[in-house]
């Protein structure tokens, strides 16, 4: 086993990458080990790179340890090319990364500054605008990103530093060493430019029709759009994904922007079904004068989910229709106007069901409802104040008034006592309970009624109406 | 040889009536008829059951009641299927479901923002065939819209029920059966409020005849109490 990095403490004591383990071991008795996981690395280098675009755009990973950043214009906006380095050093300090950082007009510039200048001193190294060159050359000859067997050849030539290269007539170099130990000499010392290639971000799903003259008709805009979702639907298709949401803008004459979003509750590339729910969002459509041109936007990419179906069961047409029809009701009625119900650990009536969006997967699947005592049908999201004297503690009202109909009670269940939730109010107080009692009138209607608070012979107790039995 | 007697060309034409009022026909829709589990009323129904592929209308004279009985007959129609409770208020209360076969989590609830979205929500999920059955709380209805539910019913193959309040005009309606349904006082010997009980109006029925019962649910069944147990009397026995 050898060691793969080690950290300054261990340099310091003499271990070096490459070295076996067992000479590592008897050099630093209390070295600490750890597996060295590369492609875990990549991903963290991918992951770095990815949060460094919140200093610019051009962000990309350099070979297994470095990232290279084209700070080009963006410096200006974290006050200077010190202040930016002072924040991205300080961050990663945070992250428990030990960087070095070079910067130089050209990435060759950077790179070598960043790994072989400075001779140890801080964390950076900076070369002034058009001092590359000069920065460079007193570098050793292996700044220059150059193959080791090629350095090692330079050195024993007495080439030790980038400066004795530079010197050199280029003919007989190239055919010593070939174009390549030139081409890195030239990157270097920006006499060529050398594009980096940032990390792209996820791909965009995007189409787009433009039209040469403006079109006012909703039906040729449809037809339109049919082509750009069967378009973007076959690419997605053959990504293996799906998209949750599609936006549409349509750029009128008059310079409006009509924008269309239409959702799935799962990731789909159906250009069927997309076209279904942005013709629910057409009616009614304010075209103006004509639309120019439109672009279509799929947003929340996903890989499809495949369909499961029982063995030797034909294509139900149900569970996979449902989530369709849930889509086009939430695209004309809006999300939140589809749910499904789940329990809430709660006693207060009013509190134990929750209404959850029915787009959503349920998140208990086999819901579990908990048996309580009988409850209503109907219930009033406001629980309705009815005119009622109970003439002995604990017992319903014999009679009571509501909503301007006196009801006679005949039979009466209870009461349920349900206290409130203490630890939901600022100042909890013991008199804070309801006692329910389920009440048959006499023609048979059921319902719920609750006194709030404790029983009060001065008749001044307040009594309501909470629901509504079968 | 049979000869083709008088009650089957009646029959004959009937079928065909039916068939083209888009209606589920009486010898087809038989097989796929859901019983209500109580014989007197089965027995009384043309297809000894409920057809599936077609409105009912609930006409709750007590709204406890008839939400009561409507669930029942959402249980009874919608197989294993989801159900879409289309409403314009938000007080239906899922615990209160269970009690009646209906669990709440196959309920999907719809508020609508208006009548006419209701109507369209309620066609929309009949056509889409992916529902056990679909139930709307409507107030008004036009012939043309009532028409339009029974054709996405027949389309779909999926039972709709329409579940209105006593108020709303009963006039014409292209519903197979309508139920009238009012609250009636139960009757137990033991103290508090017994199986709940349902006075239940056939009031409208394609190819049967109107009828009357009195229904008990105990939560596990429903049933005609004995005539004996129906008739009003005092709500515990006199002790002699």
């Amino acid at each position: 086993m050898r060691l793969a990095a080690v950290n300054a403490a261990a340099a310091g004591e003499g271990c070096v990458p490459g070295m076996s383990l067992a000479t590592a071991r008897a050099l630093l008795p209390a070295l600490k080990i750890a597996a060295a996981d590369p492609q875990g690395d990549a991903r963290a280098l991918a992951a770095l790179a990815d949060w460094c675009r919140r200093f610019t755009p051009w962000a990309a990973t350099d070979g297994a340890d470095g990232l290279v950043l084209d700070i080009t214009g963006c410096a200006r906006l974290f006050g200077g090319e010190d202040r930016l380095l002072d924040r991205l050093l300080a961050a990663l300090r945070r992250f428990r990364i030990a960087a070095r950082a070079g910067l130089a007009d050209t990435p060759a510039g950077a790179w070598a500054l960043a790994r072989f200048g400075g001779g140890g001193v801080g964390d950076r190294t900076l070369a002034p605008p058009g001092g590359t060159g000069a920065a460079v050359l007193p570098l050793p000859a292996a700044a220059l990103r150059l193959p080791p067997a090629v350095v090692a050849e330079l050195a024993r030539l007495g080439l030790a530093r980038v400066g004795d290269l530079a010197a050199l007539p280029r003919a007989p170099l190239v055919a010593r060493f070939g174009a390549d130990v030139l081409s890195r000499l030239d990157a270097a010392l920006g006499e060529t430019t050398e594009p980096i290639s940032p990390r792209s971000e996820s791909r965009p799903w995007i189409a787009r029709h433009a039209w040469s003259l403006p079109v006012a008709t909703a039906g040729v805009v449809e037809a339109a759009l049919t082509r750009l979702l069967v378009g973007l639907g076959a690419e997605l298709a053959e990504a293996g994904l799906g998209v949750r949401r599609l936006c549409l803008r349509l750029f009128r004459v008059d310079g409006g922007i009509v924008r269309l979003t239409v959702g799935a509750g799962r990731p789909t590339c159906d250009p069927g079904h997309f076209a279904r729910l942005f013709a629910l969002r057409f009616e009614g459509l304010d075209l103006g004068l004509g639309v120019e041109a439109m672009i279509l936007e799929g947003r929340e990419p996903a890989p499809l989910g495949t369909i499961q179906r029982e063995l030797g069961a034909r294509p139900g047409r149900a569970e996979e229709e449902l989530p369709r029809l849930l889509d086009r009701l939430a695209t004309r009625l809006g999300e939140g106007a589809i749910r499904r119900f789940e329990p809430v650990a709660s006693h207060l009536p009013e509190r134990s069901v929750r209404a959850v969006p029915a787009m959503l997967p349920s998140a208990v699947p086999a819901t579990v409802w908990p048996r309580v005592g009988a409850r209503p049908l109907r219930l009033f999201p406001a629980p309705e104040p009815i005119e009622a004297v109970a003439a002995i503690p604990d017992a319903p009202p014999p009679l009571f008034r509501w909503r301007g109909r006196v009801h006679r009670v005949a039979r009466a269940e209870g009461p349920e006592r349900i206290a409130a939730e203490w630890w939901r109010r600022r100042e909890p107080s013991a008199d804070d309970f309801r006692d329910y009692y389920r009440v048959e009138d006499r023609d048979g209607g059921r319902f719920w009624l609750y006194r709030r608070g404790p029983y009060r012979v001065q008749g001044s107790a307040s009594w309501f109406l909470h629901g509504l039995f079968a | 040889m049979v000869s083709v007697t008088r009650p089957t060309v009646l029959e004959l034409l009937r079928e065909r009536i039916l068939r083209l009022e888009g209606l589920p026909p009486l010898l087809a829709g038989r097989e796929q008829a859901a019983p209500l589990g109580v014989p007197e009323v089965d027995a009384a129904l043309p297809w000894r059951g409920l057809p599936r592929g077609a409105v009912h209308e609930v006409v709750a004279l007590d709204r406890g009641a008839g939400t009561g009985f409507a669930a029942l007959l959402l249980a009874r129609l919608a197989g294993a299927g989801p159900i879409l409770w289309c409403s314009r208020r938000g007080d239906l209360h899922a615990p209160g479901l269970a009690a009646f076969e209906v669990a709440p989590e196959r309920v999907i609830a719809l508020a609508a923002p208006s009548p006419e979205a209701l109507l369209w929500a309620m066609e929309e999920g009949l056509r889409s065939g992916a529902l056990g059955a679909v139930l709307g709380e409507v107030s008004a209805l036009s012939l043309t819209a009532a028409r339009r539910l029974q054709l996405a019913a027949a389309g779909g193959a999926t039972p709709a029920i329409l579940l209105r309040s006593a108020g709303a005009e009963a006039g014409a309606s292209v519903a197979v059966t309508r139920w009238q349904v009012a609250a009636r006082p139960s009757a137990t010997s033991e103290p508090g409020v017994g199986p709940v009980r349902f006075q239940v109006t056939l009031a409208r029925c394609r190819g049967g005849a109107p009828n009357a019962w009195l229904m008990e649910w105990d939560d596990a069944t429903l049933r005609c109490p004995v005539a004996a147990d129906a008739a009003d009397r005092p709500a515990r026995p006199e002790a002699a």
